[in-house]
């Protein structure tokens, strides 16, 4: 049934000498090992072609490693179904869809949510005027706010958002930030890909900064400057 | 207009043009003569009904909605409004199974054809899927499947150059299309067929929503793509295939009625798009069968595949005019 909460500590997530990448392609990155683990922010940074999305999809599931393993508690990713894999970890992409005729009430309604629950996340993301409009009508910053209403009615653990802010507007960046740090609280479990970190610099919330690169994963100071961040990668 | 009336409406439509079809026709006929002797064709009345008309209603309305399903099916799995079974070079593949079958003199009957047709039609669906990933835009994907269809097309053309004579003219009169060659029982089993093939598609309706929201964000919904994918071809190569074979290459139904659907209906769930698309391929199929039928009372009457394509041909420039507006 479904739970008004989220419950993050229920599973860490960990990287065993991790290789990421493409078939035909040379791999990202040398291995290594990283964990994530309880709720809150864990920002992962990196520069363009570093592998922030390819780790960010090998990790939620959607594609496989090239070699190495992930775990989920104690599962391995590899031998988690289609349907567990739903319930453990949502998604949201960088580009909202573009070709979907569906309406806003209709993609929602895809995680068959209560209409309480659903009305509460609408809410949070700010998007509760929008529910008979069609997705490809709304703006880019709409249209993501609704793809992060979608993904915490999914009413997972843990979500995973690769770039959130890339193609918004500094409004609409800044209103993503705002809500994903709100969320931050709520006890979900956010690993978030992103170049766009200044935001984040000092706030409570972020439970982890970490960089990725070619040599492999560096753990970073979450207290520190986004300036300092950056000079690491 | 609810997705519900729409139905409705559209249902009444396929049944008057159906019971016209029946009623119509060069030799007129006494419906209580040919009811009263059903399934005995002694007599000249049941003869045509149930021997000539009834099942050329019944292969239009499958053929139609069939070949409509498809083309839904293919346009939200590729997430591009242009797929279809003519286009994508599916139909082609079928053809080339029917042409192996029909031109190397092999007299295995509908059964042979049909399933030369579902596995030409399969395979190259298989072969679609295998470079499709690599593709970026829905242009390469088109251009693809039409290469496909030029390459099966020389290969049929090399089959019909060594065939015999009267295989040759059996082939290319498959070839031309035609919703009146099925016997009864075939046209009832094509029928049973797109029923369950559109009441298995239905129960996939939420996982095709996902799947709208791009593939990956659909995976992540829990959307197992494997089984997805393989539901898929299954269903549209059988549907297609079988449909292929039993009535010849059908040009533009799959295409043309899931855009017809979105033009009259702002539905775009596939629980409503569906049984909408399904009613609609029914009625445009018998829609386009008076053109083939009706300037035929001296025994001419135009070629299925030429109505469709006058019917179809404007409805994709359509789409892609739209599509381009609206970008």
């Amino acid at each position: 049934m479904e739970r008004m909460s989220f419950d993050t500590t229920s599973f860490p997530i960990e990287m065993e000498e991790l290789v990421i990448g493409y078939r035909n392609a040379p791999p990202l990155n040398s291995p290594f090992s990283g964990r994530f683990e309880g709720a809150g922010i864990h920002l992962v940074a990196g520069r363009n072609g570093s592998g922030k999305s390819t780790l960010i999809r090998t990790l939620a599931g959607l594609q496989a490693p090239v070699s190495g393993r992930i775990l989920w508690g104690r599962d391995d990713l590899s031998f988690v179904s289609s349907k567990e894999r739903g319930e453990g970890m949502a998604f949201m992409a960088s580009t909202p869809p573009r070709t979907s005729g569906l309406r806003v009430v209709e993609v929602l309604e895809l995680m068959q949510p209560t209409i309480e629950f659903r009305d509460k996340m609408l809410q949070q993301v700010g998007a509760q005027e929008w529910l008979d409009r069609r997705l490809s009508s709304l703006s880019d910053g709409q249209a993501q706010r609704v793809m992060l209403a979608r993904a915490l009615l999914q009413n997972t653990p843990w979500i995973a958002l690769d770039e959130p802010t890339a193609f918004l507007d500094a409004p609409s960046r800044t209103a993503m930030w705002k809500t994903l740090l709100e969320l931050s609280e709520s006890g979900v479990g956010l690993i978030l890909a992103s170049h766009d970190f200044g935001f984040l610099e000092g706030k409570s919330a972020l439970s982890s900064v970490h960089a990725i690169a070619s040599s492999g994963w560096l753990p970073l100071d979450r207290f520190g400057q986004a300036s300092d961040w950056e000079t690491c990668f | 207009m609810t997705a519900k009336q729409l139905c409705m409406v559209i249902g009444v439509g396929v049944f008057i043009q159906g019971a016209l079809h029946l009623a119509w026709g060069p030799i007129s006929i006494e419906w209580l003569n040919a009811m009263s002797s059903w399934g005995n064709p002694s007599t000249t009345d049941s003869l045509v009904l149930f021997h000539v008309r009834l099942p050329r209603v019944f292969t239009a309305m499958a053929a139609g909605s069939g070949l409509a399903l498809s083309g839904l099916l293919l346009q939200t799995w590729f997430h591009n409004p242009l797929a279809g079974p003519s286009v994508l070079g599916i139909s082609a593949g079928s053809s080339l199974g029917v042409a192996v079958i029909i031109l190397t003199g092999l007299t295995w009957g509908w059964w042979g054809v049909t399933t030369a047709a579902v596995g030409g039609g399969m395979l190259t669906l298989l072969l679609i899927l295998a470079v499709s990933r690599r593709f970026h835009g829905s242009a390469t994907l088109l251009i693809f499947g039409l290469m496909l269809s030029y390459v099966v097309g020389a290969l049929v053309t090399v089959l019909q150059a060594e065939a015999a004579q009267d295989a040759l003219q059996q082939f290319v009169f498959w070839g031309m299309g035609t919703f009146g060659q099925a016997p009864l029982r075939l046209s009832l089993l094509m029928l049973l067929m797109v029923v369950i093939a559109g009441r298995m598609v239905f129960l996939k309706s939420r996982d095709l929503d996902a799947w709208t929201l791009g593939s990956i964000t659909a995976q992540s919904m829990g959307v197992d793509e494997k089984k997805l994918k393989y539901s898929v071809i299954g269903i549209t190569g059988v549907l297609a295939g079988s449909i292929t074979a039993v009535c010849g290459p059908v040009a533009f139904l799959g295409l043309a009625t899931p855009h017809l659907v979105r033009l009259i209906s702002d539905e775009r769930s596939h629980r409503r798009l569906i049984p909408l698309t399904i009613l609609m391929g029914a009625f445009i199929a018998l829609l386009a069968d008076w053109g083939v039928r009706a300037p035929g009372i001296d025994g001419g009457g135009w070629p299925l595949n030429a109505v469709l394509s006058l019917l179809g041909g404007p409805m994709v420039v359509w789409v892609l005019l739209r599509k381009t507006w609206n970008a």
